[in-house]
């Protein structure tokens, strides 16, 4: 596939993780809600960086805050104090610098596959005819060229995800926000798109942001994993992930895979122990 | 589906109804024969059916002027009514203005208010247009603002994600979600256009079908006046299919999962 514009920065050659340059870096933001008079502190303080091409996982317990913290990234939200910059631009409270799925699919029912896909490419302003024959070869590539014409309430949740996934590669970003966007399949199925999920990464190896409370998907998945705290989230701990790459599902047994998501399993349910007694959960 | 599988599904669909009134027809017709009831009182269906034949150009005559009014006003009404929809959902102003006057209005019966409509604009068309599209406005703007309300906020927040403008979401999202509501509210509006056309005419007309029910009422022509409301019955129960086709045209998401559903 042809290489896209990516504003500034040299992540264009898809470097290997932590090779060159910056792919989104958070600067002390944090998020206060104002509810019924009570100031409510979601997001405390949080700064991180994502190099270009680099997998990283926020693992936290429920209501942490780790939705806000992406609406922040995507510009959908403003933050009360802090900054944002994607490929070294500040990017603060403004939209469409990054490619973002959220956790239920959202595709349009009167909409065939195709053209949700083309979404964001269109929003993007890209001609109609050029944005469809770009998505139909990667329709073909990941194997659901079949369903380019079908509707989206004729797939199954897995197909219908996997679309969602696609029309998130084919908006022309270097940056991919994904929040749980396996949380809604069952485990299974989950599973097998985690594998399918890095294939895809492996050959594109845009920037991905990604959320999840499922350690093991974390582990499998990431480069690196920022854990966050119960509310209000900030970040407690950051995991390197040296498991090596490609993945395959065999990974998941081996003590190093083990080891790790030992470590994580202990942190997240510590606050996720925290949530429960706050009445988050 | 197949032109044929939809043709028997449809003939499916019809016949339960059909076969009642079948079932009511034949009875009546029994019954005012076997019984001799006045023809002035009960006139049996075989002579509603005689009279709309022999008197075919008067009904089209008035068919034609009704169905002026109807199709005016019911253009009128829907026009008004999805513009005032989409000014009311995206303005808060006229949401807490507009809305309310508008939801109130529907308190007072429009047939009230059809006398001063004459009053104003004689026994031409106008006040027949403005009844019928009176009647129409309502349920279409209703559904306008439900429609464009009930978009979903996650896709709208992820059409926003990628940059779009306000405009390209109500384009993308909430104009195209806001379509079914907007056919519903179509169909109810353009039966409800007809009783507000023939309505309109009882209160001031000199041609059309609701004039004619009252000239042949008064001339105790029983049978004409079911004839005429036969033509209406007909006039309304097609216009009704006409908006659920052109609706199936222009939005066949809708109906393929209805028939898939099926």
């Amino acid at each position: 596939m042809a290489v896209r514009a990516m504003p500034a920065s040299g992540a264009a050659d898809a470097p290997a993780p932590g090779a060159a340059g910056q792919g989104v870096r958070v600067d002390g933001i944090c998020r206060r809600f104002d509810t019924d008079g009570d100031d409510l502190l979601v997001l405390d303080t949080t700064s991180f960086e994502v190099q270009a091409g680099e997998f990283v996982t926020i693992l936290g317990p429920s209501g942490c805050g780790k939705s806000t913290l992406f609406n922040m990234v995507a510009g959908l939200l403003a933050p009360s104090s802090g900054d944002i910059y994607v490929h070294g631009e500040r990017v603060t409270g403004r939209t469409g610098s990054v490619s973002y799925m959220m956790q239920r699919d959202l595709l349009l029912p009167w909409r065939s596959v195709l053209d949700n896909v083309i979404l964001g490419m269109e929003t993007a302003g890209m001609d109609r005819k050029k944005a469809r024959a770009e998505a139909s070869l990667l329709l073909d590539r990941f194997g659901l060229g079949r369903f380019a014409k079908a509707y989206p309430a004729q797939l199954s949740g897995g197909m219908r995800q996997r679309a969602a996934f696609i029309r998130t590669m084919l908006f022309p970003r270097g940056v991919l926000l994904l929040d749980e966007p396996l949380g809604a399949l069952d485990a299974q199925t989950r599973l097998l798109m985690q594998e399918w999920l890095l294939e895809i990464w492996g050959e594109e190896r845009k920037t991905v942001l990604f959320i999840t409370h499922d350690v093991d998907e974390a582990v499998f998945l990431s480069d690196r994993v920022h854990v966050m705290s119960a509310r209000p989230g900030r970040i407690i701990d950051e995991v390197k992930i040296t498991l090596p790459r490609p993945r395959s599902t065999d990974l998941r047994t081996t003590p190093e895979f083990t080891e790790l998501r030992n470590r994580l399993l202990t942190e997240i349910h510590r606050e996720s122990l925290k949530a429960f007694e706050q009445g988050a959960v | 589906m197949s032109p044929l599988r939809r043709g028997l599904h449809l003939g499916k669909a019809v016949l339960p109804a059909s076969a009642l009134v079948l079932l009511i027809v034949g009875f009546w017709q029994l019954y005012v024969k076997a019984a001799d009831v006045n023809a002035v009182i009960l006139p049996p269906p075989s002579d509603i059916v005689s009279t709309m034949w022999e008197e075919r150009s008067t009904l089209l005559t008035d068919l034609w002027v009704t169905f002026k009014e109807i199709a005016l006003g019911f253009v009128v009404g829907a026009v008004t009514g999805m513009i005032c929809g989409i000014l009311i959902a995206y303005s808060k102003v006229l949401e807490r203005t507009l809305y309310p006057l508008v939801i109130a209005s529907q308190v007072i019966p429009v047939f009230a208010i059809a006398p001063l409509l004459i009053i104003w604009f004689g026994f031409g068309i106008t006040p027949k247009v403005l009844i019928a599209a009176l009647i129409v406005f309502f349920p279409i703007c209703v559904n306008q603002v439900e429609g464009l309300r009930s978009a979903e906020q996650g896709a709208v927040d992820l059409l926003r994600s990628y940059g779009a403008s306000e405009w390209r979401v109500f384009r993308v999202i909430r104009l195209p979600t806001s379509i079914p509501y907007l056919l519903a509210g179509m169909q109810i509006g353009v039966t409800f256009s007809v009783i507000g056309a023939v309505i309109a005419e009882w209160v001031g007309a000199q041609e059309g079908l609701g004039s004619l029910m009252l000239s042949a009422n008064a001339q105790s022509e029983t049978a004409l006046v079911f004839a005429a409301i036969l033509t209406v019955a007909i006039v309304g129960v097609t216009l009704f299919g006409l908006v659920r086709v052109v609706g199936d045209l222009i939005w066949p998401w809708q109906a393929r999962r209805k028939r898939e559903s099926t």
